[in-house]
């Protein structure tokens, strides 16, 4: 589903990824882990299509065709999602007619003919009980005020609407109570299916807890330096990124 | 003083003259009439009269040349189909609406049924003949304050037709607002009109008033200048919402010149949507005659292609405990110009004031540009005042996560720029003129 070849990545002449190799297969759950700054964010706005990184060389591959020269939107229509780190407050625009254009311009660039009233609200009512959303949030401005963890369901809201190929989710965990954290972990595993696959980026293993993966992957200065099971996320949890970094430095 | 700029206007001058003694030879009998004396007295003070220009501190960034340069013929008097109009009905707020085409009343076309019986609306002309409010209105119509419009009031002055008067006595609320439409047809000629209006609010009374300026749907506009003043007197504890909202073609040109008298406890909101013109100079004063007082000012507006839409409003602060709330928020793109020049004073007597205000603005092109001129003059000591000014551009962050969510740059840059001044329209009280401004600003930001 997903290939990435020999990704480089660079912000303002420094370079971020220093030659990424992953490929994931639907119905796959990785997890990127990583301590800071290692290249972790960078990696999913890459996915996503973020202008403000250049990408110096490298391929991605997303069901065949060139991700790298696809718009932002148009990799959302191809079924990338991202959920942010850091939502955006958009005050003036309700969530709810959010939910609706984001649906619809998706569906209209799918040749899917776009909802109407009606089957909106029973879409957004199944979806919101889906992945356990307070309904009322729904016609407040876009995350304007929301507290981080409202924030994050949004992200599994918008997520679950949408529903996405592959969805990235950029430390979704970062800032989240156990319970907010499990409503997360809840949604995500609520919508697992064998064509859909997920790239957890995160930094602790916590989250691991709830959403077990099917790979591990370990990125220190811009390379994955070890990939493994979820075992290998609890020896992270154990012994931290030392010994990933005194290993990094030997092979250096 | 004579500069170049002057002796044009001495043209303008000698124009106006020249039409006003053309609408003299048609009047008649009215001649004896008070409101002839008031015109006659104001034409001929026009001629000793400067026009404002970008010399003056108030209109620094706006001329007026532009506004003048057409020969103005009166609004002639057209025929217009119900059904044409009825789009621009504001059925929602189920208002009296008095219907004007070109400046000319058209009863037809208004409704005015079930007006309480306590209060009063008559053209201006009737109550300068009615005993209980002749003198009153009379005073109303030589004493203009503002001097950043005065020229203009006094060209409003001497060619105002059809003004109305709508007096509330107390205790009396309005339920529904009294909704002054504007229609405009097209044409090769350039036409003129000057809506007068003076509406007192009695102790504890209420009432809302909306103007509306549209040019005639299905038709193609043509130039005008719509040229306007507005009095507001509000009594002690009485309650006032006035709408303005133009959405005229952006060949023409208006000038709108309100002023506003509040007494003791009363509450006077200003709504201004403005989408259309070429060149737009709102004149919005207050001035607070007793203490207890709470005013706000809502603006917003939208400039594309070369338009001009200059916002300026003052508010004397002159008694304590008095609140002012100021809002005003605008997109301009392409070559338009937007300018917001807000005056607050507040004088050594009004402790305890609270004043608050912010303009704020997104300037979209390069081409474009914003000129904020937020001045408060503070002269008491313990006072709430706060100003601020911006000017951005849209973030790059929210385009780039409503992108992320399947949104191309044009419609993610839409809801943004309709989120942008949702924020004053949503402060609009009555739904009918709500839904209206909501409606034609998302048409216009597509």
């Amino acid at each position: 589903m997903l290939s990435i070849k020999n990704l480089k990545v660079s912000v303002e002449d420094k370079e971020i990824l220093n030659g990424i190799n992953l490929d994931i297969k639907p119905g796959e759950v990785h997890a990127i882990m990583g301590p800071n700054g290692s290249g972790k964010s960078t990696l999913a706005h890459v996915l996503a299509g973020r202008e403000t990184y250049e990408v110096t060389d490298g391929d991605i591959n997303f069901e065949g065709k060139d991700l790298l020269e696809m718009e932002v939107d148009e990799r959302a229509h191809e079924g990338i999602f991202l959920a942010f780190q850091y939502p955006v407050e958009i005050p003036g625009v309700t969530n709810a007619n959010f939910l609706k254009t984001t649906i619809n311009s998706i569906r209209k660039a799918k040749g899917e003919e776009e909802l109407n009233a009606l089957q909106m609200l029973k879409l957004l009512k199944e979806k919101v009980q889906l992945v356990d959303f307070d309904e009322k949030l729904l016609h407040r401005s876009l995350n304007d005020g929301f507290s981080g963890g409202e924030k994050k369901r949004n992200e599994m809201l918008q997520m679950a609407v949408l529903e996405p190929k592959l969805a990235v989710l950029d430390e979704t965990d970062s800032g989240l109570d156990i319970d907010a954290l499990k409503v997360v972990a809840n949604a995500v595993n609520k919508l697992r299916t064998p064509d859909r696959a997920f790239i957890i980026v995160t930094h602790y293993q916590r989250l691991l807890n709830y959403i077990v993966p099917d790979f591990v992957h370990i990125l220190y200065q811009g390379r994955i330096v070890k990939s493994g099971d979820k075992s290998l996320a609890l020896r992270l949890e154990e012994e931290g990124y030392d010994w990933i970094k005194e290993e990094a430095a030997s092979i250096a | 003083m004579t500069t170049v700029t002057q002796d044009k206007y001495q043209a303008v001058k000698q124009y106006f003259s020249h039409l006003f003694s053309i609408n003299e030879q048609h009047l008649n009998g009215h001649k004896n009439h008070p409101l002839f004396a008031l015109r006659k007295k104001a034409i001929q003070e026009l001629q000793d009269l400067s026009f404002p220009t970008r010399r003056d501190e108030d209109w620094k960034y706006t001329a007026l040349t532009r506004v003048f340069a057409p020969e103005y013929k009166e609004g002639k008097k057209v025929q217009v189909a119900k059904e044409t109009i009825l789009p621009l009905l504001l059925s929602e707020d189920n208002p009296y609406t008095l219907v004007f085409v070109n400046g000319h009343f058209n009863e037809e076309l208004s409704n005015l049924e079930e007006l309480p019986e306590e209060v009063s609306l008559m053209s201006v002309d009737e109550a300068l003949l009615n005993e209980e409010f002749a003198s009153d209105v009379q005073q109303q119509l030589e004493n203009w304050q503002t001097e950043a419009g005065y020229t203009l009031v006094t060209i409003n002055t001497s060619f105002a037709k059809q003004g109305f008067f709508f007096n509330v006595p107390a205790n009396v609320h309005v339920e529904r607002p009294l909704h002054f439409l504007y229609i405009q047809t097209g044409g090769e000629e350039a036409q003129m009109y000057h809506p007068q209006h003076i509406f007192r609010a009695g102790q504890s009374s209420q009432f809302n008033v909306i103007e509306t300026y549209h040019d005639l749907p299905g038709e193609k506009p043509g130039v005008s200048y719509s040229n306007i003043s507005n009095r507001f007197l509000v009594g002690a504890n009485a309650q006032v919402g006035h709408y303005k909202l133009q959405n005229i073609n952006k060949e023409s040109f208006q000038t709108s010149n309100t002023e506003v008298f509040q007494h003791q406890d009363s509450v006077y909101s200003s709504y201004a949507v403005d989408l259309g013109t070429r060149l737009l100079r709102n004149n919005l004063s207050i001035w607070l005659k007793g203490s207890g007082t709470h005013s706000d000012m809502y603006g917003t507006y939208l400039g594309s292609e070369n338009q001009h839409l200059d916002n300026q409003t003052f508010i004397d602060h002159a008694l304590p405990h008095c609140d002012s709330n100021e809002l005003y928020k605008g997109i301009l793109t392409d070559k338009a110009v937007g300018v917001f020049n807000g005056k607050v004073m507040v004088r050594q007597d009004a402790q305890k004031t609270n004043a608050f205000q912010q303009s704020s603005s997104l300037v979209l092109s390069e081409t474009a540009k914003m000129d904020s001129k937020p001045q408060l003059e503070i002269y008491a000591d313990d006072v709430k005042c706060s100003h601020g000014a911006t000017i951005g551009q849209l973030e790059e962050d929210a385009l780039y996560y409503l992108r992320a969510r399947g949104l191309s740059k044009d419609q993610a840059a839409s809801l943004l720029q309709v989120a942008f001044v949702s924020e004053v329209v949503e402060s609009f009280k009555l739904p009918g003129i709500r839904k209206l401004a909501q409606g034609l600003i998302e048409e216009k930001l597509k």
